[in-house]
């Protein structure tokens, strides 16, 4: 591709590899806009002329009831034919027609000609509409829509410009109705490209006619209708979309009847609307194919939404304010006709790309059923309902005075706001319902009738398992008055799970139990019942001679739960006893007494068991070492956390759990063996997650810190504060979005550098995966980022939708990022991790980080050993080295060296051999 | 692929790339493939050689690298393997006995991964095990969608 085809593809966000559709589809609406403007620019002059703009109303009315015959017949047909041939057949049809409309002509006499004429443009416009939009929406995908929907169908704007220059160069010569042969021909011209779109883009991938699997078989007006009431957005989109045609009907029906008014013969009134239109239409090109595109890209959907209805309410609010003044009526009809352009080209260049980019994320069908419904159903409906409310007017206004129009079309932008936030409102749902709609709702649960206490306090004593567990824990959950009652009368069930899962709660929730009800418990059930009942009653402050028997029973659990309740809340004869069994267990040749004895340690208040502990710790046997190290890290002692730290590199997984048992108080351990730097990487990032286990604010700062300090650990870190439920204040906010920046230019230096790379795709393979690993990696490092800064659970669908791999689920995740993320950090991240080809990536990447700085395979292997600043995989580093030696790049002697004493078995390896083979 | 293999055997990078080029490791990270490949042992296999016999416990896994193995039940041959296709794979995750024996049919370079190494691995590098899991993962939702495209 040439250079400065390179640079009007960037000037219109067009990618490479989509120029040849987008060109097509261009081509095919300019002639298809050509001949639809000689239909309007014909039949709208004789109508005025012939018959007057106050029956314009009775068009409007005829139209719709036309239209939705149309949109019937359309659905119809959508449902026979695939899509590309569906265009064909429709883009023929309305040749024929205007052949049809110019041949009857000559023979027709009166004005139902010329009404019937006015109202088949509108269908000649629908029609159009139907087609083209219906293709575009199956050959692009979210992304591409939002880029190039503008340019698309920027295409029948110099289309209409040239057919209205033409009219009105042409119309004094030929006669107002020869337009009509231009018409034909311009329809007919788009064929071969309409042909050539069909077989070569892949519809039959996207084809409607053949989701048979899909239950859509009827083509009525009620299926619509239903999928009307069923699908939100579509609903909402369609009463905007009336809303906006409304407007749209009745501001030009003010400007015409204006116009009507300031030229009297048919000619000027011809070549006036063939001005106004060329004029309009050249703006709004300018507008859709330069502006419209990065607006929606930059602004968003719900900016973009809302330029339109904002510029029509300042407008008339300005045509009003003039009003007030006398003597200037040509002001405000010039006003009016500014606002009259200016809605016309917002609406075709803004609103109706981002209607159409709006329902992207709908299924293929729903999409294209989306469309019929706005187009077929509800602009049919603004017709009407605008032919009714027009009529209405002029039958008390007869001499137009506009002023109710005004604050008609007040109401109606003000209406078109609402409805745009609403619509902003639900796109955001549609697309987190397309990537996964495995929604789950806990369900409020209550119960208060007496019939129903009676039921569960049943339950509680006879039920099953699984019903008691349920009905305790809906109580529980629900924080009902009846909970602590039912947790006791539980203790009766005959189960003993059921009882082992009461008294846990009574422990837990300090529930008040009387004695009786506890030593009842205690002399018939389990072991694991019998512990807890023990616990619970020494809580209670009840006869410690009655728990003394259990110090010597043989089951250890029942044995520890007597010492520790004992000595947690015994008195003194009773305590001195429970502490020489202790004693006994921890000086006992057997390791499981010692493991007893560790337990009990740990469970014990204020007995300063930790020196206790530390006596203990020197231990030869495995499981009593765990045990003992495990007791350390529930008395949260410092001594002993330093000894756990101590003990990480030969009891590593243990060491970690005693550490979580330790909570907020192992933080510093764990911060300064992070920043020890003999400390093993692999080692630090389990720390890192342990203090994001740990969670809380000291475990956040440490994890904070660690993002500045620490920048080569990023991923765990993020990792770590995204598990940890962290979500950000106003400070770290500011500054974890600093952090952010940082990774994605990191990112954009990796696609940099896979770019150089890939210029040479079969030599780098190697090293072009390792780097597409390292990116998905900085991807995931944001996304942890991203869902502590703005909507944990959102930006967890975007995950997901990464880990599907399917490129629909993507784009629609790059949706959601540009709708929750801060615009510059979106903009940034949906570039890097658009999926596709790097090449077509490459010149919106350059607009954002313009010094690409790599420019030969060296610098970027080089770049990769050297950097110190983020650490790369030690995989990637390793085929750096590897490639290096395959390809013979020098990347310096210093380099090879430092890594062929590298700790890791891998990157010293390859050093070595590179260094044997160079 | 080209190779510094000779008689000093493969590099651990060349080892991952192996990995990565089999159709059972060829979605999961080359990271994660770096962490089995220094479990990989060389093995020189003579024709006629019998690898494991049917009904014997496995704990291992081979990769063929070079040659040809028959996969067999008595003398009935059931599959010829060849380079870069593995066989008793799932005796790294459990310790049954082997459904068939494997015999090699020429002379074959293999590599061995074993049960123990492998659970050591996946102690200390959970993320080994995901990865497995995502592979057992996918092979069972191929054999439900073949079991329920059977059942239709």
């Amino acid at each position: 591709m040439s250079k400065k085809n390179g640079y009007w593809l960037n000037a219109l966000n067009i990618r490479p590899n989509e120029w040849w559709l987008v060109k097509k589809l261009f081509i095919m609406q300019f002639m298809q806009g050509a001949g639809i403007a000689f239909f309007f620019t014909a039949s709208f002059t004789l109508f005025l002329h012939e018959v007057g703009i106050t029956k314009l109303p009775y068009v409007f009315i005829y139209a719709s009831v036309l239209l939705w015959v149309t949109g019937f017949f359309y659905s119809r047909l959508e449902h026979r034919y695939e899509i590309g041939k569906l265009a064909i057949i429709v883009t023929v049809f309305i040749a024929v027609s205007m052949l049809l409309f110019r041949l009857v002509f000559a023979y027709a006499n009166g004005e139902w000609f010329l009404y019937g004429m006015l109202a088949w443009f509108n269908v000649l416009y629908l029609l159009n509409n139907l087609e083209f939009w219906g293709l575009a929406a199956v050959l692009f995908d979210v992304r591409q829509s939002k880029r190039l929907f503008s340019v698309i169908s920027a295409g029948d704007i110099p289309a209409k410009f040239i057919g209205y220059t033409l009219a009105l160069l042409t119309v004094e010569y030929i006669g107002t109705i020869n337009l009509l042969w231009a018409g034909v021909l311009c329809m007919l011209a788009s064929v071969p490209f309409l042909i050539s779109i069909k077989k070569s883009a892949n519809l039959l991938e996207h084809n409607h006619a053949n989701h048979g699997h899909q239950k859509h078989s009827d083509h009525k007006i009620t299926t619509l209708a239903e999928n009307f009431a069923g699908n939100t957005l579509i609903r909402r989109l369609a009463i905007i979309t009336i809303i906006v045609s409304a407007c749209f009907i009745i501001i030009n029906y003010a400007f015409y009847a204006g116009i009507k008014e300031a030229y009297k013969d048919d000619v000027s009134l011809a070549r006036f609307i063939a001005l106004f239109m060329a004029v309009s239409r050249i703006i709004a090109m300018g507008v859709k194919t330069v502006l419209t595109g990065r607006l929606i890209s930059r602004l968003g959907i719900i900016k973009s939404l809302m330029i339109t209805p904002v510029i029509m309410i300042l407008m008339i609010i300005m045509v009003l304010i003039v009003r007030t003044m006398p003597g200037n009526e040509k002001i405000i009809f010039y006003l009016f006709g500014a606002t009259a352009i200016a809605i016309d080209i917002l609406r075709s260049a803004i609103s109706t790309p981002v209607f159409i980019t709006i329902m992207q994320p709908l299924p293929t069908h729903e999409r294209l059923r989306a469309h019929n419904i706005l187009k077929g159903i509800m602009d049919p409906f603004a017709s009407l309902f605008t032919g009714l409310l027009l009529l209405v007017l002029i039958q008390y206004q007869p001499h137009a005075d506009l002023t109710n129009i005004y604050y008609i079309l007040l109401a109606l932008g003000i209406l078109w706001i609402i409805g745009n936030y609403r619509v902003n409102k639900e796109y955001l749902k549609t697309i987190i319902n397309t990537i996964s709609s495995n929604y789950f709702n806990l369900q409020n649960f209550s119960i208060d009738d007496s019939d129903t206490v009676k039921w569960v306090k049943e339950k509680v004593v006879s039920g099953t398992e699984m019903e008691v567990i349920n009905i305790l824990k809906m109580l529980d959950a629900t924080k009902s008055v009846l909970f602590n009652e039912l947790v006791v009368s539980s203790l009766q069930h005959a189960s003993e799970k059921i009882k082992a899962a009461a008294i846990q709660l009574i422990q837990q929730k300090n529930i008040p139990v009387e004695k009786d009800i506890l030593l009842q418990v205690l002399a018939n059930n389990s072991s694991n019942v019998k512990a807890s009942a023990l616990q619970t009653l020494c809580k209670t402050g009840v006869d410690y001679q009655l728990v003394l028997p259990y110090l010597n029973d043989v089951d250890a659990s029942v044995k520890a739960a007597a010492i520790t309740g004992l000595i947690n809340y015994g008195d003194g004869i009773a305590k001195e006893t429970a502490g020489a069994c202790l004693q006994q267990l921890v000086h006992s040749a057997l390791p499981a007494d010692r493991i007893n004895a560790a337990g009990i340690l740990a469970n014990l208040h204020q007995y300063n068991s930790g020196w206790r502990i530390l006596q203990m710790l020197p231990e030869a046997d495995n499981a009593v070492r765990k045990a003992v190290l495990m007791a350390a890290g529930k008395t949260r002692d410092s001594l002993l956390l330093d000894q756990i730290i101590a003990h990480l590199v030969t009891d590593e997984p243990v060491a970690l759990q005693a550490l979580f048992l330790a909570g907020e108080n192992a933080l510093p351990f764990i911060k300064s063996t992070i920043a020890d730097k003999n400390t093993p990487q692999l080692l630090q990032e389990k720390l890192i997650y342990l203090a994001g286990r740990i969670s809380g604010s000291k475990a956040h700062e440490l994890l904070i810190g660690l993002l500045t300090n620490k920048k080569e650990l990023y991923k765990p870190v993020a990792k770590a504060l995204f598990r940890s439920h962290y979500s950000t204040d106003r400070g770290p906010k500011f500054y974890l979005e600093g952090i952010a920046r940082e990774l994605l230019a990191h990112s954009a230096a990796i696609v940099y550098m896979q770019n150089v790379l890939l210029q040479n795709k079969d030599k780098y393979q190697v090293l072009i995966n390792a780097m597409q690993i390292e990116l998905c990696d900085l991807r995931d490092a944001l996304l942890n980022i991203f869902a502590v800064l703005y909507d944990r659970e959102k930006i967890s669908k975007v995950r997901t939708a990464y880990n599907t791999g399917k490129k629909i689920n993507i784009l629609n995740a790059l949706e959601i990022i540009e709708m929750l993320v801060r615009k510059d950090l979106a903009l940034h991240f949906n570039v890097i991790n658009e999926p596709g080809e790097i090449a077509n990536r490459m010149a919106e990447l350059h607009e954002l980080y313009p010094d690409p700085f790599f420019k030969k395979v060296e610098q970027v292997l080089i770049n990769i050993l050297a950097d110190e600043t983020w650490s790369y995989h030690y995989w990637t580093m390793a085929c750096s080295l590897y490639t290096a030696g395959q390809q013979q790049h020098n990347v310096g002697r210093t380099l090879v060296e430092k890594y062929a004493l590298a700790e890791n078995i891998l990157l010293r390896e390859t050093a070595l051999f590179v260094k044997l083979t160079s | 692929m080209s190779t510094s293999a000779g008689s000093q055997g493969l590099l651990l990078i060349e080892k991952v790339l192996l990995l990565k080029s089999l159709s059972i490791f060829s979605e999961t990270p080359e990271t994660i493939l770096a962490e089995l490949a220094p479990l990989m042992q060389q093995e020189e296999v003579e024709k006629g050689t019998q690898i494991f016999q049917e009904g014997e416990t496995g704990d291992c896994m081979y990769i063929i690298f070079s040659g040809e193995i028959e996969i067999h039940k008595g003398k009935t041959s059931l599959a010829i393997l060849q380079e870069k296709e593995v066989f008793g794979e799932l005796s790294l995750l459990d310790a049954e006995t082997r459904s068939a024996s494997a015999t090699a049919k020429t002379d074959c370079l293999l590599f061995k991964i074993d049960q123990e190494p492998f659970y050591e691995l996946i102690e200390a590098r959970p993320e080994v095990a995901m990865g497995f899991i995502k592979i057992l993962c996918k092979r069972l939702r191929a054999l439900n969608d073949k079991t329920a495209l059977r059942g239709s």
